[in-house]
Formats: structure tokens, sequence, C-alpha cells
């Protein structure tokens, strides 16, 4: 190996070793940074005019205990001045009449289209109880499934209705 | 007197016989009319008796063999529910409980076996509160001559018929879309019912209103502060909710009710004054709304200290004169002890949390209690063997921070209220005599007190913690005499009844909006019925092991 070839592989190798260097620290930093990368873009189910308002329930499947029908409520909560979040009221009618009411937060989204969230008991506050797993198909038109242990699966239809979240 | 007089004075005797039978047997199946209904097997009002007491005259369950108590049956009250603040009733062998999303539900009681349903037709859409406020939970059903009338979230009264569950009516008493929120259970009295508002907090307009239990038609409403934009109120403000049921006296024919805090609740520079009738009791004549008397708690209330727990009447001697009385435990930590007739104070009122509370400002204030109390809808009770009351505490002091920006949610709370770091909820049990307004005795408790307090004939005071422990004390000293572990958190306070000659001790558990919010204890919804010999249940820590825990003493 000529010098020359040495100094050329040399510098060459200069440049791949920096190029690597800066290829892991951007691999490093993308690592790093890619976890909250992700939670921000992911948050939300979009801007606010595009979900808000009440959703009449369609049934597919009624899991456990046979949902039949029922209303989704979205709105932008805010308990206190600033504190301002979406999250929804999802009242399930059940197959005898009994009244099932669980609270969607922390919503977040797949892609374009996918919409999720996390299933509440009791109140917004209330312990984790199952997952609303969402795909939207058009402007106020959502299909998903709700999963809780009492509910078993319940696959749906979400059909907005009114714009309002207010009756 | 001639044989057929003889044969007719032995036929009356015998129908008397037969109607004294029939009284004592109580109405088995729920249809009972009122006068069954003030047997003293059955728990036939909110606090049994029309005084409100929570005392049972049974003495089956005392304080010689409590300690032989065990679980009758356990049943839960459906799917998804997870908070539980229904107080139940108890006619005959039906006990009535609702569920957080209003449904009543008829149990035998002594199985537990749901007898049926009723499911009203709820708009939940506006439960849309966070910490406490707005949360639909329903405290329980009022009942009288074979009906039972059931508040819902949505502001509507309804009426339905205890033996079937048929709905008889309903009756729209709020607009919801103000804010306007249900959870009390309503009194019922001598053909009429009587219900309140929630919502203080959202500038609802409090009052009190009565209804004909016949048709649903409303007969007169008395509000507890001016319509907004006049007098003390300012545009988009309110307040005085009334959450908890009236207490009736038929011998003056007055009803007695607290009311909750002004709005905005913790600024009060836009509302001069002592606001009236907020945070206060009110005595109104019964046919007519009238107000007779009113009783101020707190004055200019900055810290959302409401009179939200129900009024208790009894009768106390005092120097040798007789005198009705009445008490109640407000949100600011103070219980209230007042002439029945003309809402004087018979003692200066009686501290039983810790108290130091200054105006909130924009930096925020520690406040103690905090805005959820001293004792919030807790209703205490009364035993006329100690003379004394049992009050519900809640140590839990919360930063209250003024904001002047209102948008949505809570509009006229006015800022902000935190529980500081490290902040460990304790609670109290105090018993206060009634005829000198000391304290009989008082127990320090691991978790805030929030169901309320239940006595009895058998010398005991029954309350439940955050933990899930369903305490019996004795009521003349305060000496734990048996604790059962429940594992579920405790916000409603029991109720005892007797069927076929046994005594049962009832509870409703499953926690408040405060339970969750705070993360105090488990959340759930079932209903548990205890007799002598029953199923033993864990005992849990000892009270003196949980509050060395609690106070790390």
């Amino acid at each position: 190996m000529s010098r020359s070839l040495f100094s050329s592989y040399s510098r060459s190798r200069s440049r791949i070793t920096a190029a690597v260097a800066v290829a892991l620290a951007l691999l490093l930093a993308a690592l790093t940074l890619a976890p909250a990368a992700v939670a921000r873009g992911g948050e939300g189910w979009g801007r606010y005019p595009s979900f808000i308002g009440r959703y009449h329930l369609r049934a597919a499947a009624g899991g456990d205990l046979h949902v039949v029908g029922g209303q989704l409520t979205m709105f932008p909560q805010e308990e206190f001045p600033g504190s301002v979040q979406p999250a929804g009221i999802l009242n399930l009618k059940l197959l005898g009449g009994r009244n099932d009411l669980v609270y969607l937060t922390d919503l977040t989204h797949r892609g374009a289209r996918g919409r999720d969230a996390t299933i509440k008991g009791g109140g917004f506050l209330g312990p984790e109880i199952g997952a609303f797993r969402g795909r939207l198909l058009a402007p106020g038109r959502i299909r998903a499934k709700i999963t809780t242990r009492s509910l078993g699966t319940v696959e749906a239809l979400f059909v907005r209705f009114s714009r309002s979240p207010t009756p | 007197m001639s044989a057929r007089g003889v044969r007719l004075s032995l036929l009356a005797l015998a129908v008397a016989l037969a109607a004294v039978a029939l009284a004592a047997c109580g109405g088995g199946d729920g249809s009972s009319s009122s006068t069954s209904s003030e047997s003293s097997a059955d728990w036939p009002y909110f606090g049994r008796d029309r005084d409100n007491t929570r005392f049972s005259t049974l003495d089956e369950i005392n304080t010689d063999n409590v300690n032989e108590l065990g679980e009758a049956w356990s049943t839960g009250v459906g799917p998804d529910q997870f908070l539980m603040e229904s107080f139940p009733t108890v006619i005959g062998r039906t006990a009535y409980v609702t569920t957080s999303t209003d449904e009543v539900l008829a149990l035998d009681a002594v199985t537990g076996k749901t007898l049926w349903t009723y499911t009203p037709e709820v708009d939940f859409s506006q439960s849309t509160g966070v910490g406490g406020y707005g949360i639909t939970v329903n405290r329980g059903i009022a009942h009288e001559d074979g009906k039972l009338f059931l508040l819902t979230f949505d502001d509507k009264l309804q009426a339905i018929s205890a033996k079937t569950g048929e709905k008889l009516w309903s009756s729209t008493v709020a607009d919801p879309r103000t804010g306007a929120y249900e959870t009390m259970a309503p009194s019922a009295y001598d053909g009429k019912v009587y219900v309140g508002v929630s919502g203080s907090e959202d500038g609802v307009r409090g009052f009190v209103a009565a209804y004909d239990q016949q048709s649903g038609k409303k007969l007169w409403q008395f509000y507890t502060v001016p319509k907004a934009g006049t007098g003390w109120v300012p545009k988009g403000g309110g307040g005085g909710g009334v959450y908890m049921p009236p207490t009736i006296d038929p011998e003056t024919n007055t009803i007695y009710a607290g009311t909750g805090n002004p709005a905005p609740a913790i600024v009060g520079e836009k509302r001069p004054g002592r606001n009236l009738y907020t945070d206060s009791i009110i005595a109104l004549d019964a046919d007519t709304g009238k107000l007779k008397w009113f009783h101020q708690e707190e004055a200019h209330d900055l810290w959302d200290y409401d009179a939200a727990s129900p009024v208790v009447l009894f009768d106390v001697e005092i120097d040798g004169e007789k005198k009705r009385a009445l008490a109640e435990a407000g949100k600011n930590g103070l219980l209230f002890i007042l002439d029945a007739e003309t809402g004087e104070d018979l003692f200066p009122p009686v501290p039983f949390v810790k108290r130091d509370h200054k105006p909130p400002t924009t930096k925020g204030v520690l406040e103690c209690p905090g805005p959820v109390g001293g004792s919030q809808y807790s209703p205490i009770a009364y035993s006329p063997e100690t003379q004394a009351v049992y009050v519900s505490g809640i140590n839990l002091c919360m930063i209250l921070q003024v904001s002047y920006e209102t948008v949505n949610g809570e509009k006229q709370f006015g800022g902000d209220r935190v529980v500081p770091k490290d902040t460990n909820p304790t609670g109290t049990f105090t018993a206060v005599t009634v005829d000198d307004g000391k304290v009989l005795w008082k127990r320090k408790m691991p978790t805030p007190m929030h169901g309320g307090a239940t006595t009895s004939a058998g010398g005991l005071v029954f309350t439940g913690d955050q933990q899930g422990i369903l305490y019996a004390f004795d009521a003349a000293t305060g000496d734990v005499l048996w604790q059962g572990d429940i594992d579920l958190a405790f916000a409603a306070a029991p109720v005892i009844y007797e069927v076929d000659g046994t005594e049962y001790v009832l509870a409703t558990v499953g926690g408040a909006a405060l339970t969750a919010s705070e993360e105090l204890g488990e959340v759930g919804a079932r209903v548990v019925a205890f007799k002598l010999g029953g199923k033993q249940v864990p005992t849990g820590p000892s009270l003196a092991e949980a509050n060395a825990k609690a106070f790390g003493d």
C-alpha cells in the first residue's frame, strides 16, 4: 500500500469514521428524542372541531353484555382555567335495559385514521378499565372496538349527529 | 250488653287485633303503606325516622355480641359500577339501592337476590366533572305510600312503583344545560316530594322545591339565592345548591335543608355582603316553602364551605328546659347545634377537624379544611341513649389559588385547588353530646371519613373508612368493638333492619368521587349485609395500627 494510498485510505477512513460518528450521534439523538416526538405526534384526535360533538352508537358486535346502542359525547374538558383537554362520555345501552357509563381520556391517534383512548370507570379520575381503539372512516364517523373486563369487546360504528357536546 | 252486642264487640276486637298484627308484620312486598313503614324493623326513610337520626331501635346486635358479626350476603350492582354513594332504604323484606347510573335495585333483604331493576333513561352527557363535581352518583330514593321517588343526574324527578319498579311519572326539576345536576335522594312526606339541586360551581341557582306525589306537578319553589345579576349575585353567578334530602318535622310542618357555597366560589369581590342564603341551614314551611328562619354557617364564603350534610333533629334538655334542636356538620369543620324553632345557636360551634384558613389569593394559600371539608355530604347520626351525635371528619388541607379567567368547566369556581405534595389525608370520628355541646369522645382515623354514621339501641355506632373497613364503636366510649375489611371504600353509612327476627347491618360500598380523585381507596360497587353468626370477614389492620401508619405515631 502506497503512502498516498494509505493517506487516501486514512483520509477516507477518517471521513467514514466521521460520517459514522455523525450518523451514530444522529441516531442516538433520534433515539433519545423519539419517545417524546412520538408522544407529541400521537396526542389527541386532531383539531377540536374535527371530532367534538355527540355520536350515536350502532353496535356491530355487542360483546359479553350485549350492547344494543348508546351515545358518545366528545367535549373539551376544562376543570380549571388553562387545563383544557378533550375527553369523552360513553353511555352504553345494554340488552335488558341497564345503563353502562364509562369515560374516555388520554386521547391518541395512530397515523391519519387511528383514534384511540383509555377507558376509565366511575369518572375521569376513576380506575383504568379498558381501551377504545378506533378508525376514522370519514369526518364524524368512527368504527371502534371497545374493550373492558365487563363488556368484553364491543364493535361499533359511531356517527356524529351534532357538533355540539351540549344537548 | 246484649248477646249481639257482645258478638259485635268481639268482632271489633278481633278486627283491631288483626290490624295490629298486620301493621307489626310490615309490608313484605315493598308496597306497604306509610303506616307499616313506621315499623321498627324497617329503615323506611333516608335517616330511618322523620328526624333523620340514623338511629335503629333494634338491639339484637349489641355491645356484648357484635364481635360475632359476619357476612350474611354480598352482591354487585352491575357492570362498570365504580362509585357507590347510595343510602339504602328497607321496607319489609325489600332493600332499595340506587346505582351511580341512577338505576334502582330492589333486593331481597335476606338473600341479596335482585327482585327487579328499574333503569331510567338518563342523559349523562353533562357528567363532565373531574375532581368531584358534576360526576354521576346517586344517593338513594325516598319512599311513601307504595311509591319510590328518584332524582336522575339529568334533573328528572321520577315516581316508580315500590312493588314492581314500574315508572309512574317523570317531571323535570332543572335544566342540565345550565350545569344543574342531581345526586341527592329526595324526601317524601304528606303527599309531597322535596328536592334540591347541585351545580354551585357552575353558577347554578340553588333551590328547594316541592312536587305533588300523585301527579309530579310542582307545588312551590324556594330559591336559596337571588337571580344572577340581581341582589348580591353577579352575572353568571349563583350558588346555594342543596345536596342532601331535606329533613321534615311533621309536628311543626317544617322542612330543614342545608345549602351550598356562593358562586364564584373562591372569589368574593363581585358578590358583596353575606351572600344569603348560601352555606346556611334554612327552615321552610312544608306546605308553602315560606322561609321561617335561616342560620348561616359561613358568611361571604371564600373556601367552598357548604352546609352539605343533612340536618338531624332531636330533643334536648338544657338547664331544665326541653327544646327541639337540630345539628349539622359543615364543610368548614364545625358542628352546629341549633334551636329548631328559632335557628339560634344553642352552644358555640364544635370544631372536629383542623381549622386554619385565610382568604385565597392568586399566589395560593393553604386552607384547612380544604374545599372537600370538614364534613362533606356525610350524614351525622344521633343516639337518644348517649344524647350524642356522631360526626365524620376529613382532614385534607388544600391550596386554593384564585384565577380570574373563566371559560368552561367549573365556570364559577374561580380558580384552582391543589393537594400539596406529600399530604397524607386523614380523618376524625367525633361524638358530641347535644345537651351541652361537649366532645364525648374523639378518634383519629387513618383516612378521610366520608360515608357518615349509623347508631343503634344495641349501644353501637357504625361507620366505614376509605380502606374499606367497617367499624362498630361502643357509642358511649368510642372503643372499637368489631371491625370488618370489605376492601372497598365507604362513601355511605350502613342501615339496620330486621326480617323474621334476624337483625342485619347493610352497607353499600365502593367509594365516592373523592376516593377516586385522591386515590384514597379501592372503588367499586357492592352491597354487603351482616348478621350475627354470618361468614367471618377479615378484620384488616386495627385502628391503632392503621393510625400508626397514617400519622407516624
